[in-house]
């Protein structure tokens, strides 16, 4: 494929926890690229970084990235089709990318390349290796006001193909031909009765090698050690909508929550 | 005016903490008869600001500001009229602030609520049944978002908001409701050069505050008191710093600081 999409960040206020949580749930192997910045886990092909809730900014799933052959590719195609989505240079110190761009309706990414590669840490090394992780990320979902402009968007920037297996779940779904891009449609009647979701990031996908064996295994670490429990999900009426809500929207099998509530939808097929 | 704003919401992991920060720091007071099991409610005798719990599938942060109009048909005809990608719809009966919720065309998310038909609860009954006066009071909501231009125009169009006389060097749009001001700034990659990229969304918070020196003593005496009520420190790394330099050129206050969630917050005494 032309592109690769092998990152993703969240911004969380206990992120040192955060990391345990999916060393310890999901077998990402974690590093820390510098002790007083961003940890980094790994299923040897996703990277997903853990970043400190800092001044100024909101605490969740944040992003997502790809990596492709060149960027100035990129850069021409969006020109030509997609004026209202952009890319620029990053600072030099981040480990994944040498770029951040936007969609049409703002969603970020980063972007790296592979000519030039300034990947460094736990990137570096997946871009030398061959992933075998039995549980991976396989999915990172964005809910949108224009779902179709932006699917458009990234099958004509990023060459993403959509998934072949038919789903119930609404929006766009593309692929790298591992990882899955869901793009929703955002309005706020999809809300009923619950709280108006933020247009943006809404939840990312696991592959699990058997959901029973999995549940076991995060009823057992939560049980070990209550700091690495997830948000319970449902048990008021909001958040039995909630629930349902994000059941009826997911394409996995199971819908879970890491320890800051942010979603996770799981399957093992 | 024809709306008022009055209402902000921010979720936290901390909403509890953060209800004491924003008493202690900025004298806010507590509903008379509060849900202890919902979202922490705090006002400043006209505005009132949820501090919600942060709950599975939401981002942390400052989340949304919500309006007080005479009746909500008006709005929903402007809407109709001259911005079709915005929207309201009726919100579950639960709130205590809204019967509606709305975006403006880039999404950005507002609770509405009608004087016609009442049904505030918590602080939001308590100011409308006595509305009180204070020294520091709630006084901007800020928003960066990708199209701010059209974003202005449709606040300007349907709820009157009107652009604030005095001229700030910060970017953007400034509408006012006559108290409150309504700030929306443009959104683009580029603004944040040698920083981390802020999603398009709610910026900051603003308050008025008696005087700038008094109520910088009393922060930092509340800081030390209790370090859980301190603000976020800003700047001391080559990246923070840039980040604060960025703050201070798009606020319209004299200091700026961060509650110990790490939302921005924009002083002035002027």
């Amino acid at each position: 494929m032309f592109a690769q999409i092998n990152h993703a960040a969240i911004i969380s206020h206990q992120y040192p926890l955060l990391q345990k949580f999916y060393e310890a749930v999901f077998a990402l192997k974690g590093s820390s690229f510098r002790i007083t910045d961003a940890p980094i886990v790994s299923d040897g092909y996703v990277g997903m970084q853990l970043i400190p809730r800092r001044d100024g900014y909101v605490g969740g799933i944040d992003h997502f990235g790809i990596v492709v052959d060149d960027v100035e590719t990129v850069l021409e195609r969006m020109q030509k089709k997609h004026p209202k989505a952009n890319i620029v240079k990053r600072p030099s110190t981040r480990p994944f990318a040498a770029y951040s761009g936007h969609d049409p309706d703002g969603n970020v990414f980063d972007l790296a390349q592979k000519k030039n590669d300034t990947r460094l840490d736990l990137y570096a090394q997946a871009a030398n290796s061959e992933p075998a992780h039995e549980r991976y990320i396989n999915k990172f979902a964005i809910r949108t006001p224009n779902a179709e402009q932006c699917a458009e968007f990234y099958a004509d920037v990023f060459e993403l193909q959509p998934v072949n297996r038919k789903t119930d779940a609404p929006g766009f779904h593309l692929t790298d031909g591992r990882i899955t891009l869901q793009i929703m449609p955002w309005s706020i009647p999809v809300f009923e009765n619950m709280s108006i979701k933020r247009p943006g990031p809404d939840h990312i996908g696991f592959h699990v090698e058997n959901l029973d064996a999995f549940k076991k295994h995060v009823a057992e670490v939560a049980g070990m050690n209550p700091y690495l429990a997830p948000v319970p999900l449902g048990g008021s009426p909001e958040s039995d909508v909630r629930k349902r809500f994000f059941a009826k929207h997911a394409t996995g099998k199971w819908q879970m929550s890491d320890p800051d509530g942010n979603w996770l939808d799981i399957t093992d097929e | 005016m024809f709306a008022q704003i009055n209402h902000m919401a921010m979720i936290s992991p901390h909403y509890a903490a953060l209800g004491k920060f924003y008493e202690a720091v900025f004298g806010l007071k507590t509903s008379t008869n509060p849900r202890p099991s919902q979202a922490v409610t705090v006002g400043d005798g006209c505005v009132g600001l949820n501090i919600i719990p942060r709950r599975d599938g939401y981002v942390g942060g400052i989340d949304h500001f919500g309006m007080l109009v005479d009746d909500v048909a008006p709005v929903l005809e402007r809407m109709q009229k001259k911005h079709p990608r915005a929207n309201v719809v009726k919100r579950p009966s639960a709130r205590p602030f809204a019967q509606y919720s709305g975006h403006d065309p880039d999404g950005n998310v507002f609770d509405l609520a009608q004087k016609k038909t009442e049904a505030r609860k918590d602080i939001y009954a308590d100011i409308a049944s006595q509305a009180w006066s204070q020294d520091r009071y709630l006084n901007k909501f800020a928003i960066r978002t990708p199209n701010a231009e059209a974003c202005a125009e449709f606040y300007r169009d349907v709820f009157e908001l009107e652009p604030v006389n005095r001229k700030a060097q910060a970017p953007g749009f400034h509408l006012t409701d006559g108290r409150v001001t309504l700030s929306i700034m443009p959104w683009s990659i580029p603004v944040f050069e040698d920083m981390s990229i802020k999603r398009p969304g709610p910026d900051h918070i603003g308050f008025h505050v008696e005087d700038l020196d008094a109520f910088k003593a009393h922060a930092a005496e509340v800081g030390g008191m209790n370090p859980y009520l301190a603000g976020v420190p800003r700047g001391r790394s080559p990246e923070s710093d840039v980040r604060a330099r960025f703050f201070e050129r798009h606020a319209t206050g004299k200091l700026q600081m961060s509650d110990p969630d790490g939302n921005w917050i924009d002083i002035t005494d002027e």
